[in-house]
């Protein structure tokens, strides 16, 4: 490699493909539901990628327009705008191995929640596991979902996505969905990574609510958290 | 290329989940080992946010922890030469991921950049400076930062080895992992995704982890395998079916392996495992060597070598491992039952053994012989006017080659009971409903779009 002057430096990160990945705790399928503030079919009508003011990375932003809702405050034909890490301007791309993709033209089954910050959007809930693509079966129309779909281009186009022969349709999740969001189902407690405290004090309420018993060691384990927290942890 | 590969390659890609293996990230970036000295990227430089991780004792825990696992990349991988040394504090309020000119760590998520269920994360930042190791270039790295998520406690081996342990996250395993990414590498297997390859589950660069395992502490021989592409002595082979045949298709299957001669020079002895139980063969020599698969199954072809190296110290160890390379696929065996359930409403179950190596990739369902309205569907619902009896084909098809089955279905009996049927699986499945009939057939409605 060249050895690089600190001028010569910045100029090569600011035309540097950032690249990054991540580890994550799995997440069940009632978890997810549990966690995420919005559950929905939506069709991804646009992504477009954006660089903060005084950074390198990109981020894209997705708008998907929601066909039905499954949980959440939204109607169908809202928008709802999914902010996730990677994308490309120009020659310069950051790639984030884990974040989920979105394409314009995709249908996705998606769970979503809050970002953590001032002009907050949504942000996929556990980054790839909160995404699902939906194909439509021709024969009869009935939506299959697939977790990895092979995409090239800016657009989707369903109809070229193969399918397996064995297939897990959407209407079995999405069932499984209402019918948990309906009876207010509260999945067994875990403090969940990263979940803000005031999602977690919500999750723990109702999880004894619902008669869990839970391990005595969150008690402790939870306090010594919070107090880590206030005390400036960061 | 043959027509049926060209047809079955992109399919199995796209089908079968379980292929994987060690990835690169991608577009591929690796360190320049070579840029050493003043100035210089190599050995890595790593600095950490001033304040102790929730869950460790003291800063100097810390900077240990953080150095072993560098030092698992360079210690625990033969021929590996990652090496890293300790720099300074940062100010953790305000690092993240961030383009510093260091390489840097931080704790408890101090930007939001992270989300619910993410342990850590890994960003790099190349120059525009290029490394070419074993014919792959790669992008030079000039920075990685390591971004570590809130509302985690981390432990360390005696916390997370503890009969006590509980809500702790190995603080080393998730390191290692992430600096793993900071190195250049990708996930052994796709995101999201359960993995059956237990060597691809229990390798460091698996995407998920749970609390109190220290299983992605240690790098195995996956993760190994990549370090040696991208920064060590690495082997390759070539593998080619028999004439005639493909190297995903029926049994028996034949192939024959060949080690290109740029990858022969240090190698004194080759190991051929070819993951069938079946013996292994060793020759000191590139000679190519023929294997046949006799059994339905996903294999995967391992080239184990021992090498002399005076770069690599002397005597050094390297594989290649070619994952679910070869896909041995017996012929389909469809099969299908029904339920009725009502007004005609006949719903198939389909019951076929689908294996577990995605040797069938195609249900086609055909209704009284009529191939122009076949379904491409796994199991259909059926609706008909009448108490007529009808018959339905399911054909499935794959490597193995197709294979079909008819039964005849009246609508007013459930599966087993009193049709015909040309093959076995048809179980009674319970009572039934009947009744009086009309005529014709309704094929049942398309549902939108
Ligand atoms: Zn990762």
């Amino acid at each position: 490699m060249h050895r690089l002057s600190p001028a010569l430096l910045l100029f090569a990160l600011l035309v540097a493909a950032p690249a990054s990945a991540t580890t994550m705790v799995e997440l069940s399928q009632d978890e997810l539901t549990y966690i995420a503030d919005l559950v929905v079919e939506a069709e991804v009508e646009v992504v477009e990628a954006e660089r903060e003011a005084g950074q390198n990375w990109i981020k894209s932003i997705a708008t998907l327009k929601i066909t039905r809702v499954l949980k959440g405050e939204a109607i169908e034909g809202d928008r709802a705008l999914v902010r996730e890490w990677g994308g490309r301007i120009d020659a310069d791309e950051t790639i984030l191995e884990g974040a989920p993709v979105y394409t314009a033209g995709e249908r996705v089954l998606v769970f979503l929640e809050r970002e953590n910050r001032p002009d907050a959007m949504w942000r996929t809930l556990g980054m790839t596991q909160g995404k699902f693509t939906l194909i439509e079966e021709v024969d009869t129309g009935r939506d299959v979902i697939l977790k990895r779909v092979a995409r090239s281009g800016l657009e989707f186009v369903e109809a070229s996505v193969p399918l397996p022969a064995a297939r897990r349709y959407s209407d079995a999740v999405i069932d499984a969905v209402i019918e948990r969001v309906s009876m207010d189902y509260v999945p067994p407690y875990s403090r969940i990574p990263g979940v803000p405290q005031w999602k977690d004090d919500q999750f723990h309420t109702d999880a004894l609510a619902a008669g869990q018993e839970l391990d005595p060691r969150w008690e402790a384990a939870r306090a010594e958290m919070i107090s880590f927290q206030d005390g400036g942890g960061r | 290329m043959t027509r049926s590969r060209f047809l079955i390659l992109p399919l199995l890609l796209l089908v079968v989940p379980l292929l994987g293996g060690w990835k690169f990230l991608s577009p591929p970036r690796a360190w320049d080992i070579t840029d050493t000295g003043p100035g210089g990227t190599w050995p890595i430089e790593f600095h950490a946010g001033d304040v102790v991780p929730q869950g460790l004792d003291t800063h100097e825990e810390k900077w240990d922890l953080i150095q072993q696992s560098y030092d698992h990349w360079g210690e625990e991988v033969p021929c590996s030469p990652i090496e890293a040394v300790q720099g300074a504090d940062i100010n953790n309020s305000t690092q993240g991921f961030g383009a510093s000119g260091l390489t840097t760590l931080t704790f408890n998520d101090p930007t939001n950049a992270l989300g619910s269920s993410t342990l850590a994360a890994a960003l790099s930042y190349t120059s525009n400076g290029v490394v070419t190791n074993n014919g792959v270039t790669f992008a030079a790295i000039a920075e990685s930062h390591i971004v570590f998520n809130d509302w985690v406690v981390w432990g360390d081996a005696a916390d997370i080895s503890a009969a006590s342990c509980f809500n702790r996250h190995d603080f080393m395993s998730t390191t290692t992992h992430e600096i793993g990414h900071t190195i250049g590498l990708g996930h052994s297997c796709e995101d999201g995704e359960a993995c059956s390859d237990p060597l691809l589950r229990g390798a460091t660069m698996y995407w998920s982890g749970g609390s109190c395992s220290s299983a992605k502490r240690i790098p195995n021989e996956d993760d190994a395998a990549a370090i040696n592409v991208a920064y060590g002595v690495s082997i390759d082979f070539e593998i080619e079916p028999a004439d005639g045949q493909e190297l995903v298709g029926p049994a028996p299957l034949t192939a024959s392996m060949d080690v290109p001669s740029e990858y022969q020079a240090t190698v004194v002895e080759y190991e051929w495992n070819f993951g069938d139980g079946t013996e292994h063969i060793i020759t000191t020599t590139a000679e190519s060597v023929e294997h046949t698969w006799e059994e339905e199954g996903q294999y995967t072809v391992t080239l184990s070598i021992l090498g002399e190296d005076a770069e690599c110290g002397g005597e050094y160890e390297a594989e290649e491992r070619k994952v679910g390379v070869v896909l041995v696929c017996n012929e389909p065996r469809p099969a299908f039952e029904f339920v009725n359930e009502g007004d005609f409403t006949v719903q198939i179950e389909n019951v076929s053994d689908l294996g577990a190596f995605g040797c069938i990739t195609d249900f086609v369902w055909i209704l009284d012989g009529d191939e122009d309205s076949a379904l491409r569907t796994y199991e259909p619902t059926y609706v008909f006017d009448d108490n007529s009896s009808h018959t339905v084909t399911l054909r499935a098809s794959g490597p193995g080659g197709e294979t079909e089955i008819t039964q005849t279905i009246d609508p007013t009996k459930q599966s087993g009971e009193g049709c015909s049927a040309s093959v076995a699986g048809t179980e009674p499945v319970g009572l039934l409903a009947l009744l009086i009939g009309m005529m014709g057939l309704v094929p049942l409605a398309r549902r939108r779009r």
